[in-house]
């Protein structure tokens, strides 16, 4: 089972390469000051969900399968965003954590496109570098090699 | 009561030339309106129709596409070195840009910015050398700023510029482009002009494998942070049997390609007069005069009521047609000196013979409202209203064509802008209508969704795509970002994609650009994140442009105000 806070089909812009739908995970113990997500701290808040029913659902809801998993810290569910991933074959995959990326174990690196790592710092904000919050903060790209052709 | 109209257009600046030639419009204006008959002129009172540059009836003609390398001026740079041939080049660029204003009413284009500006500096000996590339960018970064920040025009307003890009087919043309999309991302924040338009094509930009594909990126990466470039489409359903080299954006949205006399595409052309028809007003007529409400019957009274008026701004647009080219070559001196339109003038005799390849545009405002009062939903809403909407703007199109092989002119089908007119309809339809009228200060743009639709980008350019291949005028869809997507080429792609696929054949990206004029920190904000200041210049896009919205018309801050992200 997986805690999360909601899906977010619209498509985002800013979390990462593409139109990207948004898996917010319920739950964060950092506390980020200036985090834009606060209703998603709360450890009991949201509702619980099966990995494979949440699989199904983005599936038949992200169209471009470009999907961004955020949160709340979405590290903190570790196996069970293993195991989320491993359903979502085919997916191109962005993590966006405040574990720094020595934090993270080695396994996700090989099963995901892009990690966000570092907590937000808001007295290092910034608004002109992509898919970043503040400039301690960093986007690890291309992690796995895309086998898809890029735009065809 | 409302104030009048602050602006009525979203480039003015007002200086003391700006308010003599705003005396002598608007005499020239109610003349114009005494002179043609009275019904054609209590049509535009009454905002049934809107003459577009009615001051410039019977004078001159709309925008032109140039035909820049027929008569230019090579010998003038005989014996020059390189540094003058380059800076005497973009000199010469802009004064006719600012001549060539004075002798017609609307904007001005480049077909292929890049690859013209590359043959006349070739064929003027100059070497792409380090020094050599570096004063052709900045003569490219000065000619966009002045483009920007002249509002010498009318004593008011910036020049109305075009440049299309994306075809270069050597290293020369590659680099102006290069220069081009660099010099752009490079200006400041506030640069809005002039307008460049990417053109994306398979086998040349459009994948990875392709020539031009890192130009292609290159631009995208900029209009991810400016909004500029916007994207023409020609491997849409409308364009994709055309030689590219022949298409290209005129102004904000203007298309011209076919030819009843023999030629093909945009250069050396332009539109000669549009008018616009108030779609709301006519579902409203219908529905005053409907006894029962039946959609199938009030469609069918719906198009009786166009095609009435349609044929009336067909005899305006010929009437104007028949003024405009009893002109002699003498009376447009700059364009016809340099012979920039397809045929070359006459110095005393009529011309006939240049302005027959330019268009007559019948254009509309409105058709989501026109269909939400026909029907009570709104198009995009309902798949049956949908195809009603898909249809009549299918039958505007034919009656267009109609036209087109009896007077055998070119007439084609404008999806219009409406930056003057979104505000005036809707005004005069609630003195017409008090009841009946959707209140909220403008009317959508042409067949546009509304732009509080909610829906997403996909969805929206789904929505629209198929209405463009019926407008061989001109037309654009935009989708509302939320937020700059700084750096994501890989998201605008994905959405160009999306839109050739679905029919669309001009793409623009919109979000929200306000800029400190404290710092320079640009961002979304009304006071500045960074200094604090609240000093800031709001940057959007409305009509078509980009405008600060100091200076936008009421309709158009209604309109902001209304928008919703896709």
């Amino acid at each position: 089972m997986l805690r999360i806070h909601s899906v977010d089909y619209r498509g985002s812009f800013v979390d990462g390469p593409g139109i990207r739908s948004l898996l917010f995970t319920q739950g964060c113990n950092r506390h980020c000051i200036g985090c834009h997500n606060k209703s998603t701290w709360d450890p009991s808040g949201g509702y619980e969900i099966s990995v494979k029913e949440l699989a199904e659902e983005i599936k038949s809801n992200c169209v471009n399968r470009k999907l961004t998993i955020t949160g709340g810290e979405p590290l903190l569910q570790y196996d069970d965003l293993i195991a989320l991933i491993m359903e979502l074959n085919g997916f191109d995959i962005c993590i966006y954590t405040g574990f720094e990326e020595d934090e993270i174990p080695d396994h996700l690196f090989k099963l995901v496109d892009y990690i966000k790592v570092g907590p937000y710092n808001a007295d290092l904000r910034t608004t002109i570098e992509p898919y970043i919050g503040s400039t301690n903060q960093k986007f690890i790209r291309n992690l796995r090699k895309n086998e898809k052709e890029s735009c065809q | 009561m409302r104030k009048n109209l602050v602006n009525e257009n979203a480039a003015q600046r007002k200086t003391y030339v700006g308010f003599i030639f705003d005396e002598g419009e608007n005499s020239r204006k109610k003349e114009i309106l005494r002179k043609i008959p009275v019904e054609w002129a209590s049509m535009h009172n009454e905002g049934r129709i809107h003459i577009h540059d009615l001051d410039a009836y019977g004078l001159t003609y709309n925008c032109l596409t140039f035909n820049i390398l027929n008569k230019f001026p090579y010998d003038q740079y005989e014996g020059l070195d390189d540094f003058q041939k380059i800076t005497g080049v973009f000199e010469f660029l802009k004064q006719l840009i600012a001549k060539v204003s004075n002798e017609q009413s609307g904007g001005m284009g480049f077909a292929n910015f890049d690859r013209d500006i590359a043959t006349i500096l070739k064929d003027l000996d100059v070497e792409l050398s380090d020094i050599n590339q570096k004063l052709v960018y900045t003569s490219i970064y000065n000619l966009i700023l002045w483009c920007t920040d002249s509002h010498e025009r009318m004593g008011q307003v910036s020049y109305y510029v075009t440049l299309n890009i994306g075809l270069a087919d050597n290293e020369y043309s590659r680099f102006v482009c290069r220069t081009v999309i660099e010099a752009f991302y490079n200006s400041p924040s506030r640069t809005v002009r002039p307008n460049i338009v990417f053109k994306v094509k398979s086998g040349i930009n459009r994948y990875a494998k392709d020539p031009n594909y890192d130009l292609f990126e290159k631009s995208l990466l900029c209009s991810a942070k400016k909004m500029i470039p916007t994207y023409l489409l020609c491997d849409c359903e409308l364009d994709k049997d055309y030689d590219p080299l022949n298409l290209s954006v005129m102004g904000c949205r203007t298309r011209v390609v076919d030819d009843v006399f023999g030629s093909t595409g945009s250069i050396g052309r332009g539109n000669i007069a549009n008018i616009s028809i108030n779609l709301p007003r006519i579902a409203m007529d219908v529905i005053n005069e409907r006894k029962t409400v039946d959609l199938e019957k009030d469609v069918i009274s719906f198009r009786i009521e166009w095609r009435k008026i349609a044929r009336i701004v067909t005899e305006i647009l010929l009437d104007r047609y028949e003024k405009t080219i009893k002109h002699p070559g003498k009376d447009y001196p700059t364009v016809s000196n340099y012979q920039l339109w397809i045929e070359d003038f006459e110095e005393d005799s009529q011309s006939y013979n240049v302005f027959r390849h330019g268009t007559l545009s019948i254009g509309f405002i409105g058709l989501s409202e026109a269909m939400e009062l026909l029907s009570g939903h709104r198009y995009y809403q309902n798949d049956a209203v949908m195809a009603v909407a898909l249809d009549f703007v299918k039958y505007m199109r034919s009656f267009v064509d109609e036209c087109k092989r009896t007077y055998n002119l070119n007439f084609s089908l404008l999806a219009t802008s409406g930056e003057q007119i979104s505000g005036r309809f809707e005004e005069l339809d609630l003195k017409a209508y008090p009841s009946l009228t959707i209140e909220k200060g403008y009317y959508t743009n042409s067949f546009h969704v509304n732009v509080d639709s909610g829906l997403t980008s996909f969805e929206k350019l789904s929505a629209e795509g198929p209405f463009h291949r019926y407008c061989n005028g001109g037309c654009i869809s935009y989708v509302e970002i939320d937020g700059s997507p700084i750096g994501n080429s890989e998201a605008l792609m994905e959405l160009i994609e999306h839109g050739i696929k679905v029919g669309v054949h001009y793409l623009g990206f919109n979000f929200k650009l306000d800029i400190c004029n404290g710092c320079g920190n640009s961002g979304i904000f009304d006071c500045c994140d960074k200094c604090g200041s609240c000093d800031i210049t709001h940057i959007r896009r409305v009509s078509g442009y980009l405008e600060d919205t100091h200076y936008f018309t009421r309709g158009k801050k209604c309109e902001v105000r209304d928008r919703k992200r896709n």
